[in-house]
Formats: C-alpha cells, structure tokens, sequence
C-alpha cells in the first residue's frame, strides 16, 4: 500500500496503517532523536511520544511531505524533553551528556572489527562536536548532513524560512569544522584531514 | 588571522550543496581564485560533511509501533444501568423468551390439534341425514357432540382459554423480542 492510502487509512483510525508508517520512519525518526538528545533512552521517550502525537493529531496533516510533517513532530517532542530536563534537578541534566556506550549500538554485523573500532571512534568525536550545537544548529545539521533533507524540507520541519536554513547550517558546519580541527589528534587517520 | 563571516561561510556552505544561484556562484569562483583562506574553508567544510555523512546510523533498539492504549483508543464507555449490563444476561433473557416461545407455540398448536380431532370425531357420531336437534335427541348426546359456534365456547378450546388472536399477537412479539435480544447481546459483545 502505497504512503497516501495508508495516511488516509490511519486518518480514520486505522491503527495498522499507522504502524506501517511508523515502521517506515522510525529509524529517520529515532536518528535524529539520538542525534539531538545525544542518549538512547531519552531519545527512545521522544520517538514514542512523537509517534504518539503524530497518531492523535493525524487530522492536522494538511498534506505535502508527510516526512517533514512527522519530523517536524519529532523535533519538538526533543525540544519538550529538553525544557523537561532542564526544568528537574541538576543531577538530570547529566542524562543528556553524551552516553559513552552509545556506539555499543552501531554494530554492523558485516564490518570488520577494526573498522568497527575507527567509526566507533569517529561517532564518539562527532555525537560530542553536534553535541555543543545550539539545539536549532544541532537540528539543522542532522536534518541536512546526516538524514538528507532538502532545504526546503528543513524549512517546512522546523517551521521556518529557506534563508534562516542556509544560515543555520552555515554556522552549524563552520563550528563543527572548528570543533573537529582542533581534535584531529583524536581522529583516526583515516578521518584526518590531509594538509596540503 | 580569521577574516571569515557569515555571509562568506554561508556562501561556501550552500556552494556545497549546490543551491546558489549562477551569480552567487561567479562570487564564490572568484573569491576562491583569490583567497587561499577561502579554499580552505571549503575543503574543510567538505571534509566536514564527509565525516557526517560517514557517520554510522543507530540501529534502532525497538519498534516503536502503537498499540490500542498507546493510541488512546477504548472501548466507549457505558454509562448508568447499562454499565452493568453484559451480553450474558441478553442472552438469558433470550433463552427465556425461547423458551415461552416454544410453550405457546406447542401449546396453541397442541389445542388446535385436538379441537381438530374432536370436530371430525363429531362428524363421525352425527352422520348426515340424522336427526336434527330440533327434531328430537331423547339421549342428549347429539346436542353435546355438535360443534357450535358460540364465541365463549372456541375461547373454552384454545390454549389457556385466551382468544387466538391474542395468542398469535403473543407469539408474533415473543419472536420478535427474541431477535432483538440476540441482536443486543451480540452488539454488546463488540463493545
């Protein structure tokens, strides 16, 4: 069944529909959680809850990219954990760091050890360097550099313009380049960057 | 010494993805051919972005599929005397109505049958040609075994002396409430 049909069989309760569609981007969806909130758990809750919202307000869908309707979703269940997080005790806000044994998660059967262990290095540089993003940097850059979107499907996840997109990502970019040439030394060589 | 702005570095970033237009684009052209920082900044951006893209996904840990509490649907909620009501005790009912159901329709059929017997039992005592009431029965039999058409002596002959329009009325309703009843409970039983 093709995307459409199963977003007007969920508009009218379909419950297997939806979970179709869930099934279709929750890995997108969970990316970009894990991305964002930097831990599994937290972004375990935040998935959920979008997906949640996403069923109960399924009747707002006015139709375009259902990608970025269902994204835009997910990025503010991660916006509410955050001002959840900040607004609990201190000891809360360690949740949010950085899980060291995240990259216990990224194995892929079919890759040799040893490139295992180089992309498990260069996941931990990189989560910690989106990691000290503002969260609309950090969002735009997943969006874009790790999941692909379009400018304009960034826009239309985050509710803004194409011009406020370009600027974000700029900014986004240039200081996660900053971050990472000043931590070449922590990079296996294979992801160094060659001087000229 | 860092001389890079937003506009410059916005104007590398989206000549990476391709977006600029062809004016946009002669600018960066020419502020690569004249500024080595410039150059850098792109292969470093590039760099970047290659590292992002190369980074591993997460597998996801679980589906995040919904089930019927999650999604917030519930079977509606009965309110007042139908909050007790369960489809077993329709189906009582049901069986009760059966079963005066079948009471009455044997019971009136059962009537019928003998009120039948007993009129060609007559015939058979009281032949044609025979003596009329009127004309004579010193015995009397013959006045007891003709049949009459008195109203209050066909009511004496059918089950439980009620008249037989009353009787098919009652039958009618009876099935009529039976199927209701089992409609109920079967309706219930979806809730």
């Amino acid at each position: 069944m093709d995307e459409q049909r199963l977003i007007d069989a969920a508009s009218r309760g379909d419950l297997a529909a939806f979970n179709q569609l869930v099934l279709s981007y929750q890995s997108m969806a969970y990316n970009l959680a894990f991305r964002i909130l930097g831990t599994g758990d937290s972004a375990q809750d935040a998935t959920q809850e979008a997906f949640i919202k996403a069923y109960r307000n399924l009747g707002q869908y006015r139709g375009g990219s259902f990608k970025a309707w269902l994204l835009r979703i997910v990025t503010n269940s991660c916006y509410d954990y955050l001002r959840q997080v900040q607004r609990r005790p201190a000891s809360s806000l360690d949740d949010l760091s950085t899980d060291p044994e995240y990259t216990g998660q990224l194995i892929d059967p079919l890759e040799a050890p040893s490139d295992y262990a180089l992309r498990q290095e260069l996941s931990v540089l990189i989560q910690q360097g989106i990691a000290t993003l503002p969260i609309e940097q950090r969002t735009v850059l997943v969006l874009s550099d790790i999941e692909g979107l379009s400018y304009e499907e960034i826009a239309q996840t985050m509710d803004t313009s194409l011009g406020t997109v370009k600027s974000r990502l700029s900014r986004a970019r240039a200081k996660l380049r900053d971050f990472l040439l000043e931590r070449q030394e922590l990079l296996p060589s294979r992801y160094r960057l060659e001087n000229d | 010494m860092n001389f890079r702005t937003n506009d410059h570095d916005q104007l590398l970033s989206a000549s990476l993805d391709g977006t600029l237009s062809s004016r946009d684009e002669e600018r960066v052209a020419a502020l690569l051919e004249q500024d080595p920082t410039a150059r850098r900044d792109l292969q470093t951006l590039t760099y970047t972005r290659r590292l992002l893209a190369e980074t591993p996904r997460v597998p996801v840990p679980r589906a995040f599929t919904l089930n019927e509490s999650m999604a917030g649907v519930r079977a509606p909620q009965r309110a007042g005397w139908l909050a007790w009501l369960q489809p077993m005790h329709l189906r009582v009912a049901a069986a009760m109505m059966a079963v005066l159901l079948v009471i009455f329709v044997t019971g009136d059929l059962g009537t019928r049958l003998q009120v039948a017997g007993d009129a060609a039992a007559s015939a058979l005592v009281a032949p044609s040609g025979g003596l009329a009431p009127d004309q004579g029965d010193p015995t009397g039999i013959l006045a007891a075994k003709t049949p009459t058409t008195d109203p209050a002596a066909s009511t004496a002959t059918t089950f439980l002396g009620l008249p037989s329009a009353t009787l098919l009325a009652l039958e009618v309703g009876l099935l009529v409430l039976l199927i209701l009843l089992l409609a109920a409970s079967w309706r219930l039983s979806r809730l």
